[in-house]
């Protein structure tokens, strides 16, 4: 099952496929989707309302069944990519949807690269017509995957501080990997959170794994990826502010590149920088 | 002490640190602000005019950390600059400024406020090495009078075009500074916001979803994405987050 797959295959297995529009919410859905497709809302969906963490067992099965998903159904998500930079602000979403269903165990899983972009440039076309969900038995997760979360507490006792083998990849941009910038909501002077990256992370912007609005060849982000000293018998975390951007890497490292120990912390930075009395570099 | 000023080539004498402007000579002018975004790259409209790149004078660089002062000091080197040198105190820099023509004086963002380098930013192109790459930072030192500005971050290569730059009168602006100095949105009178709408903004600001709130306002979900979509477009964001960030900034999820 290719965990990445191209506009040209999507048309040639799109009546075998569920086919999910992943956004930060729908309305660009609801502007125009690839025919079939039904919205996939991120910040609505895949996260707990009340709680901060991804959406959590529960709340994931009630999800799948109001989509038309079955367990053994193969779902291809993609974002609505537009050609203007930085293409990974879109691409994320559909990566953090994936990550996601690779949680929660759904066995066939994959990204359709380039999203909506690649599949109007392959001559595919857009609609505007919202197709009808169908109905399905209740969705039950079968054989979920929480070793790819990566929580704080194990975080801290793992993977800071010295002698730990394991390592971070900080997919932020350089200037809030050395702490020289910050979100428009915090506010710097209440030192609620702040800037720096964790002690050994290495600076990974999420960016750098696409080409265009493509991701890099499985050749290419190996190469990457050993050029920042990962190795394939470590554990590989991967962390931005939200977890979003670090969806986009995870999936890179993990499913492209195919690392066998990668991991989300998706606390991020907006967690970590808000921790009292932990380690912090900034430079 | 005389000072070679890069445009005008006049000179001034600087005495006990003061600057002295000769009768009918002039200051060199306002940093000339270029700016066309262009993805990754400095912005700077077309090729520097005759007279930038590597100088004749010196470039002198002044209380740079030692490490960041080496490694700009073989750059310019090797890309041509005839005489670079490193100094630490007020007497070596007068002492060089004493000498040979400078052109360019790299030093320390805030250098300025000291009373007796003042007069630097009159005399002699100043380029500024500032802490942060934010834009405040930027256009902190362009108001002071710097001619480049450069922060830890920046590429050597990078870091000798704006040295060149600003020995051609030229204040090279990096995209996010032209972006951001280009980008009125969240500033002045917002766009006209209905009472409802800005009742969505805050309803989404708290974190409700999309769907509680179509449900609460009677319409389809689908019908609710549209009316939303045409209140981000109106907002000039792309999407919720944007949209909520300018909101916050407009004012418009105060109570």
């Amino acid at each position: 099952m290719p965990s990445l797959v191209t506009a040209g295959w999507l048309a040639d297995h799109a009546s075998e496929v569920v086919l999910l529009q992943v956004g930060d919410d729908s309305s660009e859905y609801y502007a125009q989707h690839l025919p079939g497709a039904l919205p996939l809302a991120a910040l609505d969906e895949l996260h707990e309302q009340v709680r901060r963490g991804p959406v959590r067992r529960e709340g994931f099965e009630d999800l799948m069944t109001a989509k038309g998903v079955r367990r053994e159904d193969h779902v291809v998500l993609y974002s609505a990519v537009t050609s203007a930079p930085p293409q990974s602000e879109h691409a994320v979403h559909a990566a953090f949807a994936y990550w996601v269903m690779y949680l929660h165990g759904h066995p066939r899983i994959s990204l359709l690269d380039g999203g909506q972009e690649a599949w109007a440039a392959a001559g595919g076309a857009l609609v505007t017509d919202v197709p009808s969900v169908p109905d399905v038995e209740p969705y039950a997760v079968g054989d979920p995957r929480p070793w790819s979360l990566l929580g704080r507490d194990e975080l801290l006792d793992r993977f800071v501080g010295p002698g730990s083998d394991h390592l971070l990849l900080d997919c932020r941009t350089p200037t809030e990997y050395h702490g020289r910038s910050h979100h428009p909501l915090d506010v710097s002077i209440e030192h609620h959170r702040m800037g720096g990256h964790v002690p050994g992370a290495v600076n990974f912007p999420s960016g750098d794994v696409l080409d265009g609005p493509l991701l890099r060849t499985p050749d290419e982000l190996r190469a990457m990826f050993e050029a920042v000293t990962v190795r394939p018998d470590q554990e590989v975390g991967a962390y931005c502010r939200v977890a979003d951007r670090s969806a986009l890497l995870w999936f890179a490292l993990s499913e492209v590149a195919g690392h066998p120990r990668a991991r989300h912390y998706v606390g991020g930075w907006a967690e970590y920088g808000s921790l009292v009395d932990v380690p912090v570099v900034r430079d | 002490m005389t000072v070679t000023t890069p445009q005008t080539r006049a000179s001034a004498s600087i005495g006990d640190g003061r600057a002295e402007a000769r009768r009918g000579q002039q200051p060199p002018p306002s940093p000339h602000v270029l700016g066309q975004p262009s993805a990754g790259r400095p912005a700077r409209t077309g090729t520097p005019p005759q007279g930038a790149g590597p100088t004749r004078g010196s470039v002198v660089l002044w209380r740079l950390p030692s490490l960041y002062a080496h490694g700009l000091r073989d750059a310019l080197l090797d890309a041509g600059h005839e005489r670079v040198v490193s100094h630490e105190d007020d007497r070596a820099l007068a002492t060089a400024l004493d000498g040979e023509p400078v052109s360019v004086v790299v030093v320390p963002g805030g250098a300025v406020d000291d009373a007796d380098l003042a007069a630097l930013y009159a005399r002699v192109a100043v380029v500024e090495l500032v802490t942060d790459d934010g834009v405040a930072s930027f256009t902190a030192a362009v108001r002071r009078g710097a001619f480049g500005v450069l922060d830890p971050a920046t590429e050597l290569d990078h870091a000798v075009e704006v040295v060149a730059a600003a020995a051609a009168g030229l204040v090279l602006v990096p995209d996010r500074v032209d972006a951001a100095l280009l980008d009125q949105r969240g500033e002045g009178t917002p766009p006209p916001v209905e009472d409802a709408e800005r009742g969505w903004l805050r309803w989404l600001g708290s974190g409700g979803t999309v769907a509680a709130l179509a449900e609460s306002s009677a319409y389809s979900e689908r019908e609710m994405y549209r009316l939303l979509r045409r209140l981000y477009t109106r907002l000039g964001a792309s999407g919720r987050t944007e949209a909520l960030l300018l909101a916050e900034r407009w004012g418009l999820l105060d109570d």
